[in-house]
């Protein structure tokens, strides 16, 4: 390790007294992870089987950095550090004690092992509790869909965990901030009701949620020392990062675990806290500062160059309307504004400028990224078309979307439709048509049409291109038509030997067939992800549906199937995006989350009123239900107001800091509905605009 | 500076600078000029400060895009930026941002869908229909005793009567902030257990329910939930009525109830509201819960400064003469209870000198037509009449108004048969379903792409608006013809060696044609895929890129909107469903709320030559050089006299009763502990009824600029007379001439 690179506050981290607990916080790129992995190399040189490394963050993603560094050349042979989260932590501790918990806890089945339920399972079985509390008339007023309403209370449930409060003080919080209509308050108590049912559902078949998993956890592990002790006793060292992204449950854990853990390193990035709506808690994580004996703060950001630095304090300043110093003109070279009538022409300016940078700038796509609050599908096509057609690889992300809409998914189900006649599934040949275009590169509307019309027979059985009149074939091209025939030809072969699950199908059919040469999903960086998505989600429902399955007779792959069909939604907060090089396309908080920087970014439809508002939530509320919350309060407008300010400064000062060079703003006068639209986020641009026109005029 | 020269009429007006101002302005006063400068004066002065805007509330969409215009060339004018500073907006569009913003207040979600009529009509034809079948003995109690026999024959007229009794009732039960609970409440606390009110009720609680089990909205409940969202959060209110530091209020004789409650709200005890309206032009009361009372009210007020904008250049003397003595006689016309419809200030001439001066008076072009005819002959008399006058005046518009859409549609139909350029402002507006006709036969060929007839009718429909002169439609009709009979259609839009067909083989004559196809081949080769998009994405996606006006793209989002629902309703429907859902919105017999009550700026003068053929109500804030009134008798302009008939009193029900208002009586009276006789809300609502229907006569009057012809018929069943207000003219006509003679 080479010391001499890093600055003297870094090195004054990493060379700390080993037998310490240090506090360092700092901004976004200002060095926090390099020192403490360095530290880590440090610690790592110390560790021994009696004294082991545990590192912490709040999701997979942000311990990239971390998982680098075990491979790197210098990180010494033989140490192999526990890199988790509070989740894997729990799962683990459960497993580990479960002969030793599972009755003191209610658990009923007396199952040998826990069953722990993802996103869908847990939706899954949510959705089978409240049918009954629904067929009575349960949320009869609440205009959402059932796969946000079953999502909702699960969150409820979450924060309790959590925040650690009686899964019954939920309705009571709620109801006691809530300022508008009545009808809330009943709904807040039939999404409890339903919570405890489903609670009560999970103890009598030893299930697991995220809740069940984090209140179990935290009341054995806090309450009990002795089993905390058994559990934390191979670590000597801890590392957490990104503190101010976890939640109270995890702080609480590091303030017990203070005594017998010696060494600490606690990691805190100021100005973040954007998994706020998932329990983040900035001001919890403060706490853990008094456990240290040694604070730092780091001040110096790298990467960042100066007017981006100057913009972003001018615009969090105008955003929430202080008063500024002097603006240095140096902000002005940080962006771009641009002014648009309509979408398309805004989709064009932002695809050639991409185009420029990529193609005559040398700048590699990776680091560009395309930000607007939500990522419909239209956005995506019109953006997603003109940048294939440019011969730019991107990578879209919209975590919130429910597999089933994604175009991939029906394609490549319409062909384990084909393969699994025993589900009497019908095949549509619309479905058909689409799933060909998809699957077959350059197969156009009117050939998949052709070919649709031609294979696909009134018994929902698909015929090869092979059996269809010469004349159709040639209009078809045998190019295309031959490439149909190797994926059925692969499902004929695939019938005739032993059936697996729909995941290992779906694998199968994508590594050998559909992801080769010759096949749409070949070098389709974006599908290809989506894919990999819908197969662990299908693999992950496969295993928690196993012990059941066996019990109920449940064949799990058309189970999904018919859940799919009904809107399931993925683990998405859960599972890491591979770092491509490639344009990144997404919802800005998304982007966020992916904590990973880029040179450009392209802020489309800057007067979009999502840029400020919160996702509603009708049965949950992240601000109420959360540890800072007074609960003699009611949640005004005026809270309402200034926590969607501080939300919209957070994320254009989390943006910038993560935009190394220069960021192109977009303006459209009317949206996709025609309509002249205004946002806090607009207005801050106008207020920056007016601040600087002074700056401008001198420049 | 701005290139405006205000009366001193409205110069006084644009002295505004905070408090509460009246205007009562008659037709053709300038006041939606006057109000966007006033508008952009305001913004461009330090009275409307950073982040706070001057809300303009209107009443229909096509005044909201003249507004922003206007008000965006003001300020440009002025040297400022445009779109920053103000609002427009309908009461649906404010309602609509007051929910969006705070949608939790609410209890919706953050894109919450509204419901459009068409949806909400299906609902309420399902629940009538059940509740028809399972109440035949309220039918028999109020069918007419003589009709009993018929009841059968009766069923769809009943049908009709009690779906337009269901929805009056939810409006104004939702109006009146009452819950289908509280309705319940009440009557169980009055002991009023009527069964007309019991009839509105179950129906109100079934469509309350479907609306709640379908998780939509309908578009009383946005407006009833704005209103609720700020009375229920004081906080919000406060930052809302910060950010609307004034607010501009057009129309304000339709404003409704609610409406004057949410403006009021937003304004505040010491807020800033100009409201400016014309309470002669008040026509929507039947329809709605609109009344001019609340403008007139108003006007009154103490803290109201009250103004008048009565200079308008638009009529010739002659035509002012006509509406104005309409105005003084309804103030001693012989039915007492209808003095009050028609009230100053009378019409006065613009000043010398000014911009738009008042057309040179004509006299002789004031045709009232008091010779009895059957409804068709005077149909027959006035398209030979229009045809011959368009012939001799190809460069000057003209209109016929009716109040009745269906004796639009005879007129329309009769002229089409004459082979006379026609353009209808009816039920639901052309540009709508012209743009409903795009996207559906897009869809359609996206349905079934390897038909080369829908390529054509794709392509056409699209295009054929570049193609104005007659040869070059010619051209275009025999191209798309060639098209039809292309084979191959892959090779010709997608070709397999890469290199697209020569186009121009099939009208290589034609540059444009040529140049017009190979756009529209380029658009389908890049939106092919977005066929693999969920529908209300792909109609987006298309749009986004067919359309560039606002109106077309805001009808296209509400087409998307229609579409995902269907999908939603029925997964298994596919893109030839949707078409053929588009299809009915061309062909009139689906209506898509807040696009078919009005034609969306539409400029009589660029329809020149041509007849256009418009219900009174359409023609409002329109005008025409010379302006057929067709139908004045008593029917469609009564005149709350013992012979007259009204279309609200329907022949099969019994004791010429008016169950609509009968019904909307008791739910009135439910709070106030009245006794409702039976009969007595059937008068009152002749006298309503035949109010607004002096103003209608007024409005139609105001249309014309240089001339005039009113005509009336006996009406279908051969018993009507001449409307009073109409004889009333023609006597007053008849002296005027005689004294100038």
């Amino acid at each position: 390790m080479n010391i001499q690179q890093y600055n003297s506050l870094q090195q004054e981290v990493i060379e700390s007294e080993i037998n310490t607990h240090l506090f360092l916080e700092g901004p976004f790129k200002s060095g926090k992870t390099s020192a403490a992995t360095a530290r880590l190399k440090h610690l790592a040189d110390q560790s021994n089987p009696e004294h082991q490394i545990l590192i912490l963050t709040p999701q997979h993603t942000l311990s990239q950095a971390y998982q680098r560094c075990l491979l790197e050349s210098d990180f010494p042979s033989g140490v192999i550090p526990t890199i988790t989260t509070l989740a894997g932590l729990s799962r683990q501790f459960i497993r580990l004690f479960w002969s030793m918990i599972s009755e003191n806890s209610g658990f009923q089945a007396r199952s040998a092992s826990p069953t722990f339920l993802n996103m869908e399972s847990a939706q899954f079985f949510m959705e089978q509790v409240c049918q009954p509390f629904l067929a009575k008339g349960y949320f009869l007023e609440v205009h959402i869909n059932q796969a946000r309403l079953f999502s909702q209370i699960l969150d409820t449930m979450n924060k309790a965990a959590l925040i650690g409060y009686p899964l019954e003080e939920t309705a009571p919080r709620l109801t006691a901030a809530w300022n508008g209509e009545a009808i809330r308050v009943k709904h807040y108590q039939q999404s409890q009701e339903c919570a405890l049912a489903f609670r009560k559902f999970c103890l009598q078949n030893d299930v697991l949620d995220f809740s069940l998993q984090i209140e179990i956890f935290r009341n054995a592990i806090l309450a009990n020392s002795s089993l905390r002790q058994q559990f934390f006793k191979p670590y000597h060292y801890l590392i957490a990062d990104n503190i101010e992204e976890d939640v109270p449950c995890l702080h609480d854990l590091l303030l017990e675990l203070s005594d017998q853990i010696p060494s600490m390193l606690l990691i805190k990035d100021l100005h973040a806290g954007f998994r706020s709506f998932l329990g983040a808690d900035p001001p919890s994580a403060d706490r853990l500062r008094s456990i240290c004996s040694q604070n730092f703060t780091f001040t110096e950001q790298f990467r960042v160059s100066s007017p981006m630095h100057a913009f972003q304090s001018a615009m969090t300043h105008c955003i929430m309307r202080k008063n500024s110093t002097d603006i240095s003109p140096d902000a002005l070279q940080a962006y771009t504004l641009q002014n648009v009538q309509f979408y398309p022409e805004m989709i064009n300016s932002i695809c050639d400028m991409v185009d420029h940078l990529v193609h005559e700038e040398q700048v590699p796509p990776g680091e560009i990224a395309i930000l607007s609050p939500y990522l419909p599908d239209s956005l995506k096509f019109s953006l997603t078309t003109r940048l294939q057609s440019l011969s730019i690889p991107y990578l879209s992300t919209r975590p919130s979307r429910t597999l089933a809409e994604e175009s991939v998914t029906n394609a490549v189900l319409v062909f384990a439709k084909h393969a699994h006649p025993q589900w009497e599934i019908p095949i549509t040949s619309e479905e058909l048509r689409s799933a060909l275009m998809v699957l077959l590169p350059g197969c156009d509307i009117i050939r998949a049409s052709l070919l649709a019309q031609n294979t696909l027979k009134a018994n929902h059985h698909l015929e090869h291109f092979s059996t269809i009149p010469e004349f159709t074939r040639t209009r078809i091209t045998y190019a295309m038509g031959n490439q149909f025939d190797v994926i059925l030809d692969w499902i004929d072969q695939y019938q005739q030997s032993t059936q697996v699950p729909l995941d290992v199908f779906l694998s199968l059919l994508f590594g050998e067939v559909l992801s080769q040469p010759g096949f749409g999903l070949h070098n389709d960086i974006d599908n290809a992800v989506l894919l990999t998505r819908l197969i662990a989600s299908i693999r992950d429902f496969r295993l928690t549906f196993q012990s059941l399955a066996e019990q109920q007779h449940i064949d799990s792959s058309q189970l999904f199937m018919e859940t799919l069909q009904r809107g399931l939604l993925p683990a998405s907060f859960y599972r890491d995006e591979p770092d491509l090089d490639t344009v990144t396309i997404a919802p800005a908080f998304t982007f966020l989350m992916k904590n990973k920087p880029v040179r450009y970014q392209f802020w489309l439809d800057i007067g979009d009123i999502g840029w400020w508002e919160r996702l509603d939530q009708p049965l949950t509320h992240p601000y109420v239900l959360n540890r800072n919350w007074d609960p003699s309060k009611r949640w005004t407008d005026a809270q309402e107001y200034q926590a969607n300010q501080s939300s919209l400064e957070r994320l254009v000062r989390g943006l910038l800091d993560r935009c190394e060079e220069h960021v192109y703003l977009y303006v459209v006068r009317l949206n996709q509905a025609g309509i002249n639209q205004s946002s806090p986020l607009l207005s801050g641009i106008q207020l920056f605009l007016k601040r600087t026109m002074g700056v401008k005029n001198h420049a | 500076m701005p290139d405006f020269i205000p009366r001193p009429a409205q110069a006084h007006i644009l002295k505004y600078d905070h408090g509460k101002m009246g205007i009562a302005a008659v037709p053709g006063s300038g006041k939606t000029h006057t109000l966007s400068y006033l508008a952009a004066t305001l913004i461009a002065s330090d009275k409307v400060r950073d982040g706070q805007e001057v809300l303009i509330v209107t009443l229909v969409n096509s005044a909201v895009q003249n507004f922003s215009k206007r008000v965006g060339g003001f300020v440009h004018e002025l040297g400022l930026i445009e779109n920053i500073g103000y609002r427009v907006r309908t009461l649906h569009g404010l309602a609509h941002d007051i929910v969006r913003e705070r949608p939790d207040l609410a209890g919706l979600e953050n894109n919450f869908q509204i419901l459009d009529e068409r949806a909400s009509s299906d609902i309420l034809d399902q629940i009538v229909s059940t509740w028809m079948r399972n109440h035949q003995d309220f039918l028999v109690t109020y069918t007419h005793p003589e009709s009993q026999e018929a009841m059968q024959y009766l069923s769809s007229k009943w049908k009709m009567t009690l779906l337009s009794m269901a929805a009056s009732f939810i409006h104004q039960a939702k109006d009146m902030e009452l819950t289908p609970e509280m309705v319940n409440t009440s009557m169980a606390n009055n002991h009023s257990e009527h069964e007309l009110l019991r009839f509105g009720t179950e129906i109100y609680r079934d469509y309350q329910n479907a609306l709640r089990y379908q998780a939509a909205i309908d578009f009383e409940d946005l407006i009833r939930l704005a209103y609720k969202t700020l009375q229920m959060d004081a906080d919000y209110l406060q930052r809302l009525q910060e950010r609307w530091s004034f607010i501009l209020e057009d129309e304000a004789q339709d404003s409704s109830a609610l409406q004057e409650k949410i403006l009021g709200l937003l304004c505040g005890e010491h807020g800033n509201w100009v409201r400016v309206g014309d309470p002669n032009q008040a026509i929507y009361e039947t329809f709605t819960t609109a009344d001019p009372k609340y403008l007139l009210q108003f006007l009154q007020r103490k803290d109201v400064q009250a103004f008048d904008l009565p200079n308008s250049g638009r009529s010739t003397h002659s035509i002012m003469a006509l509406a104005n003595h309409l105005i003084k006689w309804n103030g001693t016309q012989p039915s007492p209870a209808l003095t009050y419809s028609l009230v100053p200030p009378l019409i006065e001439p613009t000043p010398a000198d000014d911009p738009q001066p008042n057309p040179p008076d004509a006299p002789e072009k004031i045709f009232l037509f008091t010779e009895k005819l059957s409804a068709e002959k005077e149909e027959d008399m006035v398209v030979q009449s229009v045809t011959r006058w368009i012939r001799e005046n190809p460069q000057q518009t003209v209109a016929i108004l009716v109040t009745r859409n269906d004796k639009g549609a005879s007129l329309v139909q009769k002229l089409k048969n004459k082979k006379v350029p026609t353009v209808e402002l009816l039920q639901t507006s052309f540009s709508t379903r012209t743009t409903a006709k795009k996207l559906a036969d897009l869809l359609d060929y996206f349905a079934d792409p390897t038909s080369s007839k829908k390529l054509s009718a794709a392509f056409e429909s699209l295009y054929k608006d570049t193609f104005e002169e007659p040869e070059q439609k010619k051209t275009m009709h025999t191209f798309c013809d060639d098209l039809k009979k292309q084979s191959l259609l892959e090779e010709f839009l997608f070709p397999s060696n890469g290199n697209l067909i020569n186009q121009t083989e099939l009208n290589s004559e034609d540059e444009l044609m040529a140049e017009v196809f190979r756009k529209f081949t380029e658009f389908l080769s890049v939106n092919q895929r977005a066929a693999l998009l969920p529908i209300q994405q792909l109609i987006l996606t298309l749009s986004s890129q067919l359309f560039t006006d606002a109106h077309e793209l805001a009808l296209a989002y509400k087409l998307a909107e229609v579409l995902e629902r269907e999908a939603k309703a029925n997964p298994t429907s596919g893109l030839k469903d949707f078409a053929a859902e588009l299809d009915k919105v061309y062909h009139n017999r689906l209506r898509i709320t807040g696009f078919s009550e009005e034609e969306l700026e539409f400029d009589p003068d660029q329809h020149k030559g041509e007849v256009v053929v418009a219900t009174i109500h359409k023609a409002k804030g329109l005008e025409w050089d010379r302006v057929y009134i067709v139908s004045a008798n008593n029917y469609d302009f009564p005149c709350n006299q013992p012979y007259d008939q009204y279309i609200s009193e329907k022949y099969f029900i019994r004791d010429h009763l008016n169950l609509e208002a009968e019904m909307l009586a008791h739910l009135k009276a439910l709070n106030q502990y009245q006794r409702v006789e039976e009969g007595e809300a059937t008068l009152q609502a002749r006298k309503a009824y035949s109010a607004e229907r002096i103003r209608l006569f007024y409005v139609g009057i105001t249309r014309a600029r240089k001339e005039l012809v009113i005509t009336w018929n006996e009406g279908k069943f051969n018993n009507c007379v001449m409307a009073i207000p109409f004889v009333e003219l023609t006597t007053f006509w008849e002296d005027e001439h005689a004294s100038h003679a």
